[in-house]
């Protein structure tokens, strides 16, 4: 063992092993989404074989850590891991299915002082949690004190993260044209709770034709074509900024064939939506 | 080549080995299906102890030599038939 320690380019044993059991996941989904995508022929990562030249170093805590060979060193150790067996079946059966999350912003949304920080994000990304709705459901199952023991994550700053996570957000909108009637579908995270959330724009209060925790169907008023929306849930506000055509005269109000929607995505949202309603 | 996330680069090698389909209608195709890799690599751990992976550069500038890891990857196809 190498008393000649380079702190900060050493990495436990056990972080190196969960971060390439991580990656190597992700290669798999990968996989499995090009295979979904249409492309019969793929190949599978059947057995893998990965040999490093490292250096051991312990910790202050005596714990065993890995640190790369650097040029022209000498004596180093090879470690051997193998995998086995990622068929593109079982690569498509142990992949995340899109879409089934109930809040897919990332984590890094949930980073502040008092709440995760950068380290945290990285220990829950290894063991698969890597959605904000994954957080919460593994949250819910585990108790405070044990999500402290393992990932390390003070039970404050797990409050604080969780509070955070359920705060409501917006994220995009779309103004949508249906009957000559110009509607707002908002997205976003925790927009309903039980109740149907109030939404004013520039103050007004304003109909909610549809409320799910991801989705609003809003319709405002015919004088309203730009400005800030708020949505209110249990006292907790979230916001964005809208701007659409004027609604159209109903003269000239003929239901149209194909009713257009024209998508404004503000904020981290990519999703897409079907915009024939 | 830069140094890249060991998944990113058996994804690159996955799919150079995915470009090669004949384009003439035949009877019976014959396709690759099991392909062995084994090659050396300069490896580094990087922040968040992520593996890091670079096919051989040869030697630095400074004349000095990287040590070469080794990965051993077997990619096997499934073939799905027509009906």
């Amino acid at each position: 063992m190498m008393d000649r320690s380079r702190q900060g380019n050493s990495f436990r044993v056990e972080d190196f092993v969960e971060s390439l059991t991580s990656q190597l996941d992700r290669a798999q989904d990968a996989l499995a989404y090009k295979a979904r995508a249409g492309r019969p022929l793929t190949f599978a990562l059947k057995d893998l074989d990965v040999d490093l030249k490292v250096f051991w170093e312990s910790d202050r805590e005596g714990k065993l850590a890995l640190r790369h060979a650097g040029p022209n060193e000498e004596g180093a150790s090879t470690v051997k891991f193998s995998f086995t067996t990622i068929t593109r079946s079982m690569a498509e059966e142990n992949a995340i299915p899109l879409g089934v999350d109930e809040d897919p912003r990332d984590l890094s949304v949930l980073k502040s002082e008092e709440g995760l920080s950068d380290e945290d994000i990285q220990k829950l990304n290894r063991v698969g949690v890597q959605t904000v709705g994954q957080f919460k459901r593994v949250s819910r199952s585990t108790h405070p004190n044990e999500f402290e023991n393992h990932f390390g994550i003070p039970v404050n700053n797990l409050r604080e993260a969780l509070e955070r996570s359920s705060r409501p957000t917006v994220t995009g909108h779309n103004t949508i044209v249906k009957n000559g009637r110009r509607m707002l579908r908002i997205y976003g995270a925790n927009l309903r709770n039980g109740v149907i959330p109030e939404v004013q724009i520039a103050g007004e209060p304003i109909e909610v034709l549809e409320a799910s925790k991801t989705e609003l169907l809003v319709r405002p008023l015919a004088h309203h074509t730009e400005g800030r929306f708020d949505i209110f849930v249990d006292g907790e506000r979230a916001s964005g900024f809208f701007s659409a055509p004027p609604e159209r005269p109903q003269a000239d109000a003929s239901p149209a064939p194909s009713d257009a929607a024209e998508p404004r995505y503000k904020g981290a949202s990519k999703r897409k939506e079907p915009y024939d309603e | 080549m830069m140094m890249m996330a060991a998944d990113q680069l058996l994804l690159e090698l996955i799919e150079a080995f995915e470009g090669h389909r004949s384009d003439t209608p035949c009877v019976a195709d014959v396709v690759v299906t099991d392909i062995a890799l084994d090659l050396p690599v300069e490896t580094q751990i990087h922040k968040g102890a992520t593996l890091c992976l670079s096919l051989p550069r040869g030697r630095l500038n400074t004349g000095f030599r990287v040590p070469h890891g080794r990965i051993h990857a077997r990619l096997q196809r499934s073939i799905e038939h027509d009906g």
